[in-house]
């Protein structure tokens, strides 16, 4: 059997993973690109972001804005010790498309405490792998997102349209796709949710017909006196739902103008699936477009969590606390994306201070592993066995020019100075911040 | 390294490439010619639809009270400037602007086609392209306009993580940074810091910005080194973070060239439970404008610099059910300084000729960014903006 080009693995590990590491591309170059596509399609979440239900509001803003601050530290550095330890890295890859999706803007310091972040984590982690419309169908009760979006003050007889436009706009349609009338009606259609605090302390997003406009209401060309749930249906059997899915999902694992013929096809699957992700996601990496064609190849820059996430894995590292806040200082802070519209991919991560943070980054790392490196690492600071370790099958003059320049003034200096740098300019490399 | 080294440096590495990369890598600006220009534009961006009619207040007109019965303001709560008119109570500082005849308050301005999105509507205003004929802001092809003036590395600087789509443009991209001590090298007391340094310098030379993602990731990453010196000699005296209002004030005093400055104030998508939340957010807003105007006069800046503030659309007049407010369609525009010419500007929001609940726009961005162009920044607008718009007298 002919080995898969390691290049082919390294650029599904990439998109599908968190990168691949020490000794991944030599075991799936062996075993195979379907093989390695299957086996990330069979992972198992094995983890969980832990909040806490301790409600923020206290009397003094101060405490207040602090231990907003503290919850969210914490909920990151929750996060960020998933995807690093996950042994089922294309799922936590969906979560992280899923937060990006229904992007979920927390105010640290807002009546509802990170105990609701990590339940839509745990929703979205479940789902993953799972279903669309069972995702969608949880996220109406979802307190995080209802609360974002007002959806829990959103009254009969006077509706509040944010959930309904979003949905349609960034969720599920498309901007253009709908009237505003589609979400004034749709608004009414999504009344009738109150936030409930539980006997332990938690809050519950809780349906009551009673307070809901039960009167008939036209969507998108459809008349019925919808209940939310049904509203939802409307809008998911709406032939652009499927395609606006499919391109989100090709923009982000494909390449950022998302091939028409391919998100068609995916649409089309996903339809027919009743919107199962495994068979849309197997679609979309065993495409050609994917595999194949050298505009997918590098097409993408390494969000901060997916850098940040992979250079962790690659170097075996279990500084969660540091990890969270260096993907904020790379720009994304986790649980607070900029906007309902999720964070700017790509040239969006391209900023300078985002830049040298990237170098700092990679600095601060080379300087840990130097001091106490993990097992199983190269030992020395060997350009190809740092290459591999990180994923990197080639090298470009450039890069090559700055390693080679660096280890010739460094020449004879202590073997851990050398790696440091090594790894350092490795991480800092734009081999290592696309995808 | 000083430049001497640094030279040598460059010539050994790169003397074996036919490619003059030298030439590439000396930075147009030097120390000797510090960019000192004649205007400076800061441009705060009130992200999420700001509520104008509760920013510039018809406290006058007894529609406004009945349409606003819970998320309206009281007489006692707002600033009067004449003419039926009041500012937000948390407006102190720009009240002050206003009986200083520095502030201009432009009415009923936005995209001329309603779109409640807000990221089309955002779009609109950053490329002030409608039909989308541009791609780049508006700023971004001011900058590539007048390239040719440019005297300075850093022409223009976003704050925050995401470099502004208003500035994009063709050109240099303007600097994008959280603060100023983003870009600074944590490991310069390393034994092999220079090394280093120069590695990375090296590994970024040949960028280019367009082409594969690759080489945009070195161009960009390029672009950022090229400044490591500079901003870090601006943010030398710095002992605290100064907060991005100062953080622009200090780089237009800096003699590095910069024009344009952008901040966003995000909070304003007051869909519940406005009223706290909208006042919150204005102070914010007040206060920055305060801490830019001071540390640009400190500077001795301040007499050239103007603050332009923006959003992507109003809010609907009729309040939701959630004493907060949906989203709408025309807007209130500020622009404040000394070289601005105060008063209320475009037509007042008749309440009683809403469309769709909504203040209908009667002025277009591009009229308020012409008159921005043309008397402040001393551009020639009808190319940068793909036509010609009527101008409003904004600036003495």
């Amino acid at each position: 059997m002919v080995a898969t080009p390691r290049g082919d693995i390294a650029h599904l590990f990439n998109r599908a993973a968190f990168g691949a590491r020490s000794g991944d591309l030599h075991t799936y170059s062996e075993a195979g690109f379907e093989a390695a596509l299957e086996d990330l399609l069979s992972g198992v979440p094995n983890g969980a972001v832990v909040g806490t239900s301790a409600p923020v509001a206290v009397a003094m803003p101060m405490s207040t804005m602090e231990e907003g601050a503290k919850q969210l530290r914490d909920v990151q550095k929750s996060w960020v010790k998933v995807m690093v330890k996950t042994q089922a890295p294309l799922a936590e890859r969906m979560v992280l498309f899923l937060a990006d999706h229904f992007s979920t803007v927390w105010a640290p310091g807002d009546h509802i405490g990170s105990e609701a972040l990590a339940a839509q984590q745990s929703l979205l982690r479940r789902q993953a792998l799972g279903n669309f419309r069972s995702i969608c169908q949880g996220l109406l009760s979802d307190v995080a997102l209802g609360c974002f979006l007002d959806n829990d003050v959103n009254l009969l007889g006077a509706p509040n349209e944010n959930l309904a436009r979003e949905l349609l706009e960034l969720f599920l349609l498309g901007h253009g796709w709908y009237t505003e009338t589609d979400v004034r009606e749709l608004a009414r259609a999504f009344t009738g949710y109150e936030l409930r605090r539980q006997s332990n302390g938690s809050w519950k997003l809780v349906w009551d017909v009673r307070r809901h406009d039960d009167g008939p209401k036209t969507i998108l060309g459809r008349t019925g006196r919808f209940t939310p749930l049904e509203a939802l249906d409307v809008v998911l059997d709406h032939p652009q739902a499927s395609r606006h899915l499919a391109s989100c999902l090709v923009a982000h694992f494909v390449r950022p103008d998302p091939p028409s013929d391919l998100v068609e096809d995916v649409g089309a699957n996903l339809r027919a699936t009743g919107w199962e992700l495994i068979p849309a996601l197997r679609m979309v990496f065993m495409s050609q477009q994917f595999r194949a064609d050298p505009a997918s190849r590098q097409a993408l820059v390494k969000s901060p969590a997916e850098w940040v996430v992979g250079a962790m894995r690659a170097l075996k590292r279990t500084e969660f606390g540091s990890a969270a806040g260096w993907v904020q200082d790379l720009g994304q802070s986790l649980f607070r994306p900029p906007n309902v519209g999720g964070w700017t991919p790509n040239e969006g991560w391209l900023s300078a201070g985002a830049l040298i943070a990237r170098y700092n980054v990679a600095s601060r790392l080379a300087a840990m592993h130097v001091n106490r490196p993990s097992k199983g690492l190269p030992a020395g600071f060997d350009v190809a066995a740092w290459m591999d370790a990180f994923g990197i099958t080639d090298l470009t003059p450039a890069t090559r020019a700055g390693l080679d320049h660096y280890l010739t003034r460094m020449a004879g200096r202590h073997v851990n100075t050398q790696t440091s740098g090594v790894i350092t300019l490795l991480l800092a490399s734009p081999e290592f911040s696309v995808a | 390294m000083n430049d001497l080294s640094r030279r040598r440096f460059l010539q050994g590495v790169l003397a074996a490439t036919t490619v003059p990369l030298w030439a590439r890598l000396t930075p147009a600006w030097s120390a000797d010619s510090p960019g000192r220009p004649d205007a400076h534009l800061l441009v705060i961006f009130l992200a999420g639809g700001n509520d104008g009619l509760n920013t510039v207040v018809p406290i006058g007109d007894p529609a406004y009270p009945r349409m606003r019965p819970k998320t309206g303001l009281r007489a006692d709560e707002v600033l009067p400037i004449g003419g039926g008119l009041a500012l937000h109570g948390s407006l102190t500082g720009l009240r002050s602007r206003w009986g200083a005849g520095e502030l201009a308050v432009i009415q009923g301005v936005g995209p001329t086609v309603a779109d409640l999105s807000h990221f089309s509507a955002t779009e609109t205003w950053e490329t002030a392209s409608p039909t989308r004929e541009f791609r780049t802001g508006w700023l971004g092809r001011y900058l590539d306009a007048s390239a040719d003036r440019s005297r300075g590395p850093v022409r223009a600087v976003g704050i925050g993580p995401v470099m502004p789509r208003m500035l994009s443009g063709g050109g240099d991209p303007a600097i994008t940074v959280r603060s100023l001590s983003d870009l600074q090298y944590v490991d310069h007391g390393r034994v092999d810091g220079d090394a280093r340094h120069e590695a990375f310098e090296l590994l970024a030379a040949s960028g280019r910005a367009e082409g594969p993602m690759i080489e945009q990731v070195r161009a960009a990453q390029r672009r950022a080194i090229e400044v490591v010196a500079p901003i870090s000699a601006a943010n030398a005296g710095n002992t605290n973070e100064p907060g991005a209002a100062k953080t622009v004030a200090q780089l237009f005093g800096a003699g590095l060239g910069t024009e344009i400055g952008f901040v966003t104030i995000s909070g304003f998508d007051t869909h519940a439970v406005q009223r706290g939340a909208h006042g919150y957010r204005l102070a914010e807003l007040d206060s920055m404008i305060a801490n830019f105007f001071a540390e640009a006069r400190r500077l001795a800046v301040d007499d050239r610099s103007a603050v332009l503030v923006l959003s992507e659309f109003g809010r609907r007049v009729p309040e939701n059910g959630s004493d907060g407010t949906d989203h709408g369609h025309g807007g209130t525009a500020l622009v404040v300084g000394p070289p601005v010419r105060g008063g209320v500007y475009g037509n007042p929001p008749d309440l009683g000729a809403l469309v769709d609940g909504n203040v209908p726009v009667t002025m277009d961005v591009r009229s308020l960014y012409a008159s921005v162009l043309e008397q402040h920044l001393a551009a020639d607008a009808e190319p940068i903006l793909g036509g010609s718009f009527s101008t409003l007298p904004l600036f003495s």
